[in-house]
C-alpha cells in the first residue's frame, strides 16, 4: 500500500514540474520510467497515471498567466488571458479546476457504469466523425454572420489548415511538432496583440467566487465530460476539436463557461486515454503506450488502482496549484506586464527551439503571424482551429494521401 | 503588414520543407495508435500476400512485432515489382486504424521498396 501512495506522491511531483514548463510532455519521461523494472509494474504504471494527471492540471497555470500553452490548453489562452486582463486570472484556473473535478467523477462513473460497451463505440462512431468535424466548422465559420467576416474567417481556417497539413501529415510531423504549432496559433498571437495593444496588468483580485451560473456549469463541464470521453475513441481527433465541438453544439459563447469546458474535457479525456488498455484494449495516448509496455494485460484491479491514482493525484494538485496561483498573482502584480510579455515570448520561443529546433521556430512564427492576422482581421482566432480540424476532417474522409499525392506529387 | 509578409515566407518554407524532408523511419514495434494520420517509413520482411480485387494485402514483420500494408488498386496497378513473401521491403506511408488493427497505407509505387 505505502508504495502506491509514495508513487503517487512523486509522480504529481513530477507532472507538476512538467506540467510547469509548455511543450515539455510527460511522455518525453516515458522510456525512462519503463526502465524503472525495479518497481512492480502495477506500482509503475500508477505513478505514470499521476504524473500525467499531474500535468495536464499544471499545464493551465502557464497558459493563463504567461500566455504559454501545451497541446492541450492551447484554447484555455484566449479566454484566460481575457479575465486575466480584467483582474480574475484566479478565477480564470480556478474555472478549469472546477470543470475538471466535475469530469473527474462524472466520467469515471461513466466509464464504470459504460465500460463492457467501449470496445464497440469507435467503430460506431467513426464512419460520422468526417460529418461532425465538418458540421462544426461550417457553423462555426457561418455564425461569423456578417458576409465579409465568413470570407475572412474561412481564409484564416484554410490557411490554418494548410499549415495543419504541411506539418501533422508531412514528412516533418515529429513528437513535438504540435507545441509550435499551437503555441503560435494561440499564445504567441496573444502575447504580440498584448503588446501592440500595450495592454497592462490590472491588480488581480483574489476571491473564491466563481462567476458562473450553476446551470450554466453544469452544463458546460456535462459537455465537457461527454466529449473528451468521446474524443478519447477517436485517434486524430484531440482536445481541441472536442472544445471547439463542444462549444459550438452548446453555444458556449462566455469565456468562463468555456473554462469549464476545456478543464472537463482534459479531464475525461485524459482518464479514458488511461484507462484505454481495460477500456478499448488499445492505446489512445503516450502515457498509455507506456502502460501497456509495462501491463501487458491490464486486469480489472490495475484499472480500479489506476482510477484511484487519478482521483487521489487530482485532489493533491488541485489544491496546490490554487494556492501556486494565489502566491505568483503577488509576484505579478509588481513586475511591468509588458515586460512580462516579452518574457514570456523569450520564454516560449526558447522552448520551442529546445524541443523542435528550427523547423519549430519557423513553424511558430509563421503561425503566431497568422493568428495575429485573426485579430486584425476581426474574427475569432479560434478559426486557427482549422490547423486540426481540416487534417482530421481530410483523415477520417479517407482522403490524406490523395491530398499529400496533389501537394507534394 | 509584416505579420502578412512573415505568414507568406513562413508558408513557402514549410511547404519547401515539407516536400523536401524524408520521413521520420520508425521500427515496426514502435508504431502505436499515437502515430494514426502520420507519414511515417517503416521496413519489415513480407509474411503474407494475398491479392483481391486488384488490392495488394501484405503482413511485414521485424523481429516479433508485424503491420499490415494494404495497397490499394489505384497504387497496385502501377506496381512494377513482384511482392513475395520472405522479401524485405521499406514502406512509407499513412499510418491508420483498421477492425482495431494498425496499418501502413503508401500513397505512390515508389513508397515501396524491396531491399533484398
Amino acid at each position: 500500500m505505502i508504495e502506491y501512495l509514495i508513487s503517487i506522491f512523486s509522480g504529481v511531483f513530477v507532472g507538476i514540474l512538467s506540467g510547469l514548463l509548455p511543450g515539455m510532455n510527460i511522455n518525453n519521461f516515458l522510456p525512462i520510467f519503463i526502465s524503472f523494472t525495479f518497481f512492480k509494474p502495477e506500482v509503475l504504471a500508477v505513478f505514470i497515471a499521476s504524473a500525467a494527471i499531474s500535468q495536464l492540471l499544471t499545464n493551465f497555470f502557464p497558459s493563463i498567466f504567461l500566455g504559454a500553452p501545451s497541446n492541450e490548453t492551447s484554447l484555455s489562452v484566449l479566454p484566460g488571458h481575457k479575465l486575466l486582463l480584467e483582474g480574475r486570472g484566479y478565477e480564470a484556473l480556478k474555472l478549469c479546476m472546477a470543470g475538471a473535478i466535475f469530469a473527474l467523477f462524472f466520467s469515471t462513473l461513466i466509464v464504470f457504469v459504460l465500460s463492457p460497451f467501449f470496445k464497440d463505440f469507435y467503430h460506431i462512431l467513426r464512419p460520422y466523425v468526417f460529418y461532425l468535424l465538418f458540421f462544426v466548422s461550417s457553423y462555426m465559420i457561418l455564425a461569423e454572420k456578417d458576409i465579409k467576416k465568413i470570407f475572412s474567417s474561412l481564409l484564416i481556417f484554410l490557411v490554418a489548415g494548410f499549415v495543419g497539413i504541411l506539418v501533422l501529415n508531412s514528412p516533418l510531423s515529429s513528437t513535438y511538432i504540435l507545441f509550435p504549432m499551437l503555441s503560435g496559433f494561440f499564445g504567441l498571437s496573444t502575447l504580440i496583440v498584448s503588446l501592440k495593444e500595450k495592454s497592462f496588468f490590472p491588480k488581480q483580485k483574489i476571491d473564491e467566487t466563481l462567476r458562473v451560473k450553476t446551470k450554466d456549469f453544469l452544463t458546460s463541464s456535462f459537455l465537457g465530460s461527454l466529449f473528451g470521453l468521446i474524443v478519447g475513441f477517436l485517434p486524430a481527433v484531440g482536445v481541441s476539436q472536442a472544445a471547439i465541438i463542444a462549444q459550438t453544439i452548446a453555444n458556449l459563447g462566455d469565456p468562463r463557461n468555456f473554462l469549464v469546458t476545456i478543464g472537463a474535457i482534459n479531464m475525461a479525456n485524459e482518464i479514458f486515454s488511461l484507462n484505454s488498455l481495460y477500456l478499448v484494449k488499445n492505446p489512445r495516448s503516450g502515457a498509455s503506450v507506456a502502460i501497456q509496455k509495462i501491463l501487458p494485460e491490464m486486469t480489472f484491479f490495475n484499472f480500479l488502482c489506476i482510477l484511484a491514482s487519478i482521483l487521489i493525484s487530482s485532489s493533491l494538485t488541485i489544491p496546490l496549484l490554487l494556492y501556486l496561483s494565489k502566491k505568483f498573482h503577488k509576484f505579478l502584480s509588481r513586475i511591468n506586464y509588458q515586460l512580462l510579455n516579452l518574457i514570456s515570448i523569450t520564454f516560449l520561443s526558447s522552448l520551442v527551439f529546445i524541443f523542435a529546433g528550427f523547423l519549430g521556430l519557423l513553424i511558430f512564427f509563421t503561425c503566431g503571424a497568422i493568428g495575429v492576422l485573426a485579430v486584425e482581421m476581426n474574427v475569432k482566432r479560434s478559426h486557427c482551429m482549422g490547423c486540426l480540424l481540416l487534417p482530421s476532417m481530410i483523415f477520417f474522409y479517407g482522403a490524406t494521401n490523395t491530398v499529400l499525392l496533389i501537394l507534394f506529387g | 503588414m509584416i505579420n502578412i509578409i512573415v505568414a507568406i515566407i513562413g508558408l513557402c518554407l514549410l511547404f519547401y520543407a515539407s516536400k523536401n524532408s524524408q520521413p521520420a523511419y520508425i521500427s515496426i514495434k514502435e508504431i502505436d495508435s499515437t502515430y494514426i494520420g502520420k507519414t511515417i517509413s517503416t521496413k519489415g520482411e513480407i509474411v503474407y500476400v494475398s491479392y483481391n480485387k486488384g488490392h495488394v494485402f501484405l503482413k511485414i514483420r521485424e523481429e516479433n512485432s508485424t503491420i499490415d500494408v494494404p495497397i490499394f488498386s489505384n497504387i497496385a496497378k502501377f506496381l512494377d515489382i513482384e511482392l513475395r513473401k520472405g522479401e524485405t521491403i521499406s514502406v512509407t506511408g499513412i499510418v491508420d486504424e483498421y477492425k482495431g488493427k494498425l496499418q501502413i497505407i503508401p500513397r505512390k509505387t515508389s513508397d515501396i521498396k524491396v531491399i533484398e
